[in-house]
């Protein structure tokens, strides 16, 4: 049988090679987005009256402009497995999120637990979909 | 295998038709079931018809 000597550097893994790096731009920045949110989040004191009302403003239009963009550009650099896969994940989370939730609601109601805490649910559903995400990009 | 027999790799491969090298090897060990406009171009890019590159392997999934 005729061997065909692989190649190594051809116009796809070139191509391939720009796309990763233009993946990668997106992500650092949107992580640094995230990271930025995170740490105002974390070191700023939460509840009424502790943001100036302008800056409440402007940070809530800047989070409605930037996030659908990182969320578009991120998408448009996907391929359709990774976008498939991304859906697959972003359901679990959503699951994840109306069922702790709800289910951490009942519990504290019957005055089992604590009063639910939204920032809690939100950050440890989107750890959850994060890790759905990998799991299903390590199986393939 | 087609790929094998032009000596692409499953990057080089990926690249030549803008998905992941994860999703070239999703579709060959037939994991993933390409959308038919990556299907058309699978093809395209072996110059072969469509059912020439796929076949039904009669599972619904």
């Amino acid at each position: 049988m005729m061997t065909v000597p692989m190649i190594e550097d051809g116009e796809g893994v070139r191509a391939a090679r720009a796309r990763t790096q233009r993946r990668c731009r997106i992500a650092v920045l949107s992580l640094l987005g995230a990271l930025a949110v995170s740490v105002v989040m974390i070191l700023g004191k939460t509840g009424p009256g502790h943001l100036q009302p302008g800056y409440a403003v402007a940070a809530v239009i800047a989070m409605a402009v930037v996030l659908p963009l990182a969320i578009y550009f991120n998408n448009q650099a996907k391929d359709e497995l990774a976008r498939l896969n991304a859906l697959r994940a972003n359901s679990f989370g959503l699951y994840a999120f109306l069922l702790g939730g709800w289910s951490w609601l009942v519990l504290s109601n019957g005055g089992l637990v604590p009063q639910p805490n939204v920032l809690f649910l939100i950050l440890a559903t989107s750890m959850l979909t994060l890790g759905r995400y990998a799991m299903l990009r390590i199986r393939g | 295998m087609l790929r094998a027999e032009r000596g692409w790799s499953q990057l080089e491969l990926g690249g030549r038709l803008g998905v992941s090298r994860q999703a070239v090897n999703a579709i060959e060990t037939g994991k993933h079931d390409p959308s038919l406009t990556l299907a058309f171009r699978i093809a395209r890019l072996f110059k072969l018809g469509i059912e020439e590159v796929f076949d039904d392997d009669g599972s619904d999934d």
